[in-house]
C-alpha cells in the first residue's frame, strides 16, 4: 500500500461533506450543476471505499490515520483518529454503495420537487456522516456523526412537508432519537470520567482491567448499548421506523433502513465485541439477542396488519434489523458471520424494495395496499424487480436472503446445542417462524399491489423510466449474485470483517503503536478467529426439521378448533375496527380488494388477542413512544448493574 | 408597515456600540490561535451587531442592510474554504488538518482555518438571527394589520 492511500478514509468523508457544501452553493443557480457534483461526490466516495479493499480487506492492514498528526503520545491518544479495519470498511462499503445508488435514484425520483438544492445539501451530509461514524476511531466523533445523521435526517423525513403526517413523523422521530442521542453521551461521559480516554483503541486495551470493579462502566454500557440500539430502531423505538419511512421520500427510506439503522448495528458489534469485550457474557449475549427476536417477532407481526405499502416494509426493516442483532449476541464467529452477512444483504434487497414502492408512488400517487392492484399489467418491469426484492426477503433460494437466514437458522441452533440452552433453540424457532411470516406478507403485498384487478384510475399508468430503473437494477444484481456466490462473499467480505473483530490487540496496537495492547495484556477476543463456514450437518438439518414441526405445532395449537362459528361472527366486527385505525394499520379504506389485505384474515383471526394489544401499543402519541423508550433505559440499566 | 421611530438613546448607543462589537469579534477572531476565544467565540460576536442593529433601528433596518442570500453563500464558502485548507495538508504529503507554515512566516494553516471558521459562524448566526427576527416582525405586522382592520369599526 502506498502511503497516499492512508488518505483516502478522509478522503472519502470530505468528498461527500464538500460536495454537500458545494451543492448548496450552485445548485441554486443551476439543478443540474448540482445533480453533476452530487453524483461527482457519492461516486468519488464509493471510489476512495472501493480502493481501499484490497489492503484492508484482503492484506488485513489496518489503516490508522490521525487528524492534524497528533499522534499519541506516551501511551494517551489525545488527538482523533480514523482507524479503518476489516469491520469498518465492511460497513463502510456498504453505507457508500447505499449512498451511490439513493442518489443516482434521487435525480428522477425527485425532480418534480422544489427546495432541491436543500435536499441533496442535507443527502450528501446525511451520507458523510454516517461514513465518518463507521470510519471513526474515536468515541466523540461518534456521538458528533451521530447528532448530524439524525438531524439531516430528520429534516429529509419532512422534505415532503405536503404529505398527511410528515411533520409529525420527522417530530416522533426527531423526540425519541434525541433519547437514543443522549443515551450515547450519557454513555461517553460515564466512560471518559473512568477510563480517561476517548479513543476506541485506548478504551479497548484499558477496558480489561478496570471493568468489573466498576458499576460506572456497567451503566456506561446500558446507556451505549440502549443509544445504539435507538438507531437501530429495536423493539421498543420500532413505531418511530414506521411513522418516518411512511412518509419520507424513497430515497430516504432507502438511507434510514438501510444505511442508518446499519450504524446502530455497527455500534453494538463496537461496543460488545471490541470497548467493552463482554459478548460472551451470558448476561450481555440474553441482552442482545432478546432485544433482536423480540424487535424481530413483534415487527413481522405488525408488519401483517399494515395497509400502506411504505409503511409495511418499514416495519419489516426492523423484523430483519432484528436478525442481525439477534445472531450479533450469540457472539459465535458463525452468528457474527451470519449477522453481517444478513445487514449487507438488508440493506441490498429492503433497499430494492424501497426503491420499487417509489416507484409505485411515483407512477400512481398513492402507496394503499387496498387501492392499488393489477399494476403488473402496466409497470412490468417494475413488477419483476420487486419480485426479486420480495423473494431475497422471503429468503427464497437462489437470492441472498436465502444465504444469509441459513447461516442465522445455523448459528443461533449451534449455541442453543453448544450451551443446551433453550433459549437459542427458541430464538430459532422464532426466526423460522418470522421468516414464514415474512413470506406470507410479502405475498400480500404483490398480491394487492401488481397483481389482482386493475381499478380504473390507475388505467393510464406508465411505466418509470429507464433512470429509475437502473438503480434498481444494481440492487437486483447485487442480490442474485450475493445469493449465488454466498463462498466468495465469506471468503473477501465475511471471514476478514470477523477476523478484524477476533483480533482485538491488532487493532489496539495499530492506533496506539506496536506493543501497547501486550503490555496491558489485552486478551485476543472475545470469540476464536474460525473461518466462517456454511457448514451442512445431517444432525443439525434433521433437528431444524424438529423444530419447525415445534413451530408448526404451537401454530396449529394456538389455532385449534373451538366454537369457531360463533367467533367468525363476533370477530368480523372487532376486526373491522382494530384495521381501519390509522397508526396500526393506515387510513381508512373505502375500496377493499378481495384478497388484498384480507388474504391472511384466518391467521389474523386466530391472532386477534395478540393484535389488540399490539393495537392498544402504538398509539401513534409521541409522549407513549417517548415512555416506552424511557422504560428500555430504564429495564437496560437495571440489567446491567444487577448482574454486570 | 410603518416604521416606529426608536427612542434617540437606543439608537445614539446602538451606533456607537456596533463598531465597537464588529471589530472587537474580528480581534478576536483573527487572534484566535494566539488568545483566548477563537473564530467560533469571535464569529458570534461579529454577528451579534445585528442585534444592535435592530435594537436600534427595528426590522426594516436590518432587512435593508443584510442581504440573506449573500450571507448564506458567504456561509457555504467558508465551509468551502475550511474544507480545502484542510485538505492542503494532504496533498502536501502531510495529515489532513496538519498545521503548518503555508508562505513565508507568518500564515499558519491553523490560523486560515480559524479564520474561515470565524466568517462561516458569524455568517451563519447572523443568517439565523436574520430568520428569528423576520419571525417576530411578522407577528408585530399582523398585530398591526388587526388593528388596521379594527380601527373603522370603532
Amino acid at each position: 500500500m502506498n502511503t497516499f492511500m492512508q488518505n483516502f478514509p478522509i478522503l472519502a468523508i470530505m468528498s461527500l461533506f464538500l460536495g454537500a457544501f458545494i451543492t448548496s452553493l450552485v445548485a441554486r443557480h443551476s439543478q443540474k450543476a448540482g445533480n453533476f457534483i452530487s453524483a461527482l461526490s457519492v461516486t468519488l466516495a464509493l471510489g476512495f471505499i472501493l480502493a481501499l479493499f484490497k489492503p484492508v480487506m484482503l492484506d488485513g492492514q489496518i489503516i490508522t490515520y490521525w487528524l492534524g498528526g497528533w499522534e499519541p503520545v506516551a501511551g494517551w491518544a489525545i488527538g482523533i483518529c480514523l482507524e479503518v479495519d476489516a469491520l469498518s470498511l465492511f460497513f463502510g462499503l456498504i453505507v457508500t454503495v447505499a449512498v451511490f445508488v439513493s442518489c443516482l435514484y434521487s435525480f428522477t425520483y425527485m425532480n418534480h420537487d422544489d427546495a432541491l438544492p436543500n435536499y441533496y445539501t442535507l443527502f450528501l451530509m446525511l451520507s458523510g456522516s454516517v461514513l465518518g461514524l463507521v470510519l471513526s476511531g474515536d468515541l466523540f466523533n461518534v456521538f458528533v456523526m451521530i447528532e448530524i445523521m439524525t438531524f439531516t435526517a430528520v429534516a429529509l423525513t419532512a422534505f415532503r412537508t405536503s404529505y398527511e403526517g410528515a411533520l409529525e413523523g420527522a417530530f416522533k422521530y426527531l423526540a425519541v432519537g434525541s433519547l437514543g442521542s443522549t443515551g450515547v453521551l450519557v454513555g461517553i461521559a460515564l466512560l471518559y470520567s473512568q477510563l480517561h480516554t476517548l479513543n476506541l483503541a485506548q478504551i479497548a486495551a484499558l477496558m480489561p482491567v478496570t471493568q468489573g470493579s466498576s458499576v460506572v462502566l456497567a451503566i456506561a454500557f446500558g446507556f451505549l448499548f440502549i443509544g445504539f440500539g435507538t438507531k437501530a430502531f429495536l423493539f421498543p423505538f420500532h413505531p418511530l421506523a414506521a411513522d418516518a419511512h411512511a412518509v419520507a421520500p424513497a430515497s430516504i427510506s432507502l438511507m434510514i433502513s438501510g444505511v442508518l439503522t446499519k450504524c446502530g448495528v455497527y455500534g453494538i458489534i463496537r461496543l460488545t465485541y471490541i470497548l467493552f469485550q463482554n459478548a460472551n457474557r451470558p448476561v450481555v449475549s440474553y441482552l442482545v439477542t432478546g432485544f433482536g427476536a423480540v424487535s424481530m417477532f413483534v415487527c413481522v407481526t405488525m408488519a401483517f396488519n399494515q395497509h400502506n405499502f411504505k409503511r409495511l416494509l418499514a416495519f419489516h426493516s426492523i423484523s430483519q434489523v432484528g436478525y442481525v442483532i439477534t445472531v450479533v449476541g450469540l457472539s459465535s464467529a458463525l452468528g457474527l458471520g451470519a449477522g453481517l452477512y444478513h445487514a449487507m444483504n438488508h440493506t441490498i434487497f429492503k433497499g430494492l424494495l424501497f426503491l420499487t414502492a417509489g416507484a409505485v408512488q411515483h407512477q400512481t400517487g398513492s402507496l394503499d395496499l387496498d387501492r392499488l392492484g393489477g399494476l403488473s399489467k402496466r409497470m412490468p418491469k417494475t413488477t419483476a424487480l420487486f419480485l426479486i426484492g420480495a423473494a431475497s426477503i422471503s429468503g427464497l433460494p437462489p437470492f441472498n436472503g436465502f444465504a444469509s437466514k441459513w447461516m442465522i437458522y445455523q448459528a443461533t441452533f449451534n449455541a442453543g446445542l453448544l450451551h443446551h440452552n433453550l433459549f437459542y433453540l427458541a430464538v430459532c424457532v422464532c426466526a423460522l417462524l418470522t421468516s414464514v411470516l415474512t413470506l406470507a406478507s410479502f405475498i400480500k403485498v404483490t398480491q394487492s399491489v401488481f397483481f389482482g384487478q386493475l381499478p380504473k384510475e390507475y388505467e393510464q399508468v406508465e411505466e418509470v423510466p429507464l433512470a429509475m430503473r437502473l438503480p434498481m437494477w444494481i440492487l437486483a444484481v447485487l442480490c442474485v449474485v450475493t445469493g449465488l456466490f454466498p463462498s466468495l462473499v465469506q471468503t473477501y467480505l465475511l471471514t476478514p470483517a470477523v477476523s478484524a473483530i477476533a483480533n482485538i490487540p491488532a487493532y489496539v496496537d495499530a492506533a496506539m503503536g506496536a506493543g501497547y495492547a501486550a503490555d496491558r495484556s489485552v486478551p485476543g477476543g472475545v470469540i476464536a478467529s474460525l473461518p466462517v463456514t456454511n457448514t451442512w450437518t445431517p444432525t443439525a438439518w434433521l433437528a431444524l426439521l424438529f423444530s419447525v414441526t415445534c413451530a408448526v405445532a404451537i401454530v396449529a395449537i394456538l389455532g385449534s378448533p373451538k366454537d369457531r362459528q360463533h367467533e367468525y361472527i363476533s370477530q368480523m366486527g372487532e376486526e373491522e375496527s382494530a384495521k381501519y385505525d390509522s397508526f396500526f394499520s393506515g387510513e381508512q379504506a373505502v375500496y377493499s380488494q378481495v384478497g388484498g389485505s384480507d388474504l391472511f384474515w384466518g391467521f389474523k383471526h386466530n391472532w386477534r388477542k395478540y393484535f389488540a394489544v399490539m393495537h392498544n401499543w402504538h398509539s401513534g402519541i409521541v409522549n407513549d413512544y417517548t415512555l416506552y423508550g424511557v422504560a428500555a433505559i430504564a429495564f437496560v440499566l437495571l440489567v446491567c448493574v444487577t448482574t454486570l | 408597515m410603518k416604521l416606529k421611530k426608536k427612542n434617540v438613546i437606543v439608537r445614539c448607543a446602538a451606533d456607537l456600540f456596533l463598531p465597537l462589537a464588529a471589530v472587537f469579534g474580528c480581534y478576536v477572531v483573527f487572534h484566535g490561535n494566539t488568545s483566548p476565544g477563537g473564530g467560533f467565540q469571535g464569529g458570534v460576536l461579529v454577528a451579534s451587531a445585528i442585534l444592535l442593529v435592530y435594537l436600534g433601528h427595528g426590522a426594516g433596518q436590518v432587512k435593508g442592510s443584510f442581504s440573506e442570500k449573500l450571507l448564506h453563500s458567504s456561509e457555504t464558502i467558508a465551509e468551502i474554504m475550511y474544507v480545502l485548507i484542510a485538505l492542503l495538508g494532504v496533498f502536501t504529503g502531510l495529515n489532513f488538518c496538519f498545521n503548518f507554515v503555508l508562505f513565508g512566516k507568518q500564515l499558519e494553516t491553523s490560523v486560515l482555518m480559524n479564520d474561515a471558521v470565524g466568517y462561516h459562524v458569524m455568517a451563519g448566526i447572523t443568517c439565523l438571527l436574520i430568520m428569528m427576527l423576520s419571525t417576530l416582525d411578522r407577528g408585530e405586522g399582523k398585530e398591526e394589520n388587526q388593528r388596521e382592520e379594527g380601527d373603522p369599526e370603532c
